[in-house]
């Protein structure tokens, strides 16, 4: 299994919870993740074929946790848990279908303990649908 | 750019992005207890620090600053990093 499946794998969301389909690259000496959604049929939070481009938050969300969970594989630390606390910016510009190929690419600005920024962008076929910046926390989760 | 002119934009960060007086912001400003800002708000100040500062700021030293004037301080000492070229400092895995 290629490291960033074994982050994958690390991620705490499962089942119909987990947007996410792949991380497509790890970037920026680690500072970066770019991640691919296949937005399916029965995606949970689609409605008559479309999605509200609001969820381009949980999309960001869960690809922040990605890139703690691929930190935290790679120094070989305990799984990590987090929390999305909200956003200061978001700008959408372009509705969510489904069927869409999307890219996320979410990038650390600021980390400082449990606390982190992220700036990110959502992207069908180079085309920007929202960017923003999330305030995110995480910790090691105990052991077992 | 002066100190004078690196607080004037930490002042307009502080009023533009928490709703406070700009007039009630002075160096001996503590930024939890008298502007009631959370660790929270400290990021997005830290986020914003970069356009002052020209790098990202060192996570360590950040969390040990209390007031307006040691914020000062600090953008003060990033900017002469980065026109050194220091290396960025790396962000501590969470939890490990």
């Amino acid at each position: 299994m290629s490291d960033l499946s074994q982050a994958l794998e690390r991620l705490p969301h499962a089942g119909p919870m987990r947007f996410i389909d792949s991380i497509e690259a790890v970037e920026d000496g680690g500072r970066t993740i770019v991640t691919r959604i296949h937005v399916r049929p029965d995606f949970i939070m689609a409605e008559g074929g479309q999605v509200s481009p609001l969820v381009a938050v949980e999309f960001f969300a869960q690809s922040a946790a990605a890139l703690m969970a691929h930190r935290s594989a790679a120094a070989k630390a305990p799984k990590v848990s987090g929390a999305l606390l909200g956003t200061r910016s978001l700008e959408c510009s372009g509705a969510i279908s489904v069927g869409d190929l999307l890219e996320c690419r979410a990038t650390e600005v600021f980390g400082a303990g449990a606390l982190a920024q992220f700036e990110c962008t959502l992207r069908r076929d180079g085309e920007l649908l929202a960017k923003g910046s999330i305030n995110v926390a995480s910790g090691a989760l105990p052991p077992g | 750019m002066t100190r004078e002119e690196i607080q004037a934009q930490i002042v307009e960060i502080l009023s533009d992005s928490f709703e406070l007086d700009a007039s009630t912001i002075t160096p001996e400003s503590t930024l939890y207890e008298e502007l009631d800002l959370d660790s929270i708000d400290a990021v997005d100040i830290f986020v914003q620090l970069r356009d002052i500062t020209g790098r990202r700021p060192d996570p360590e030293k950040a969390k040990a600053i209390r007031t307006v004037a040691e914020l000062i301080d600090f953008a003060i000492e990033e900017r002469a990093a980065a026109e050194r070229g220091d290396p960025e400092p790396e962000t501590p895995l969470p939890g490990a």
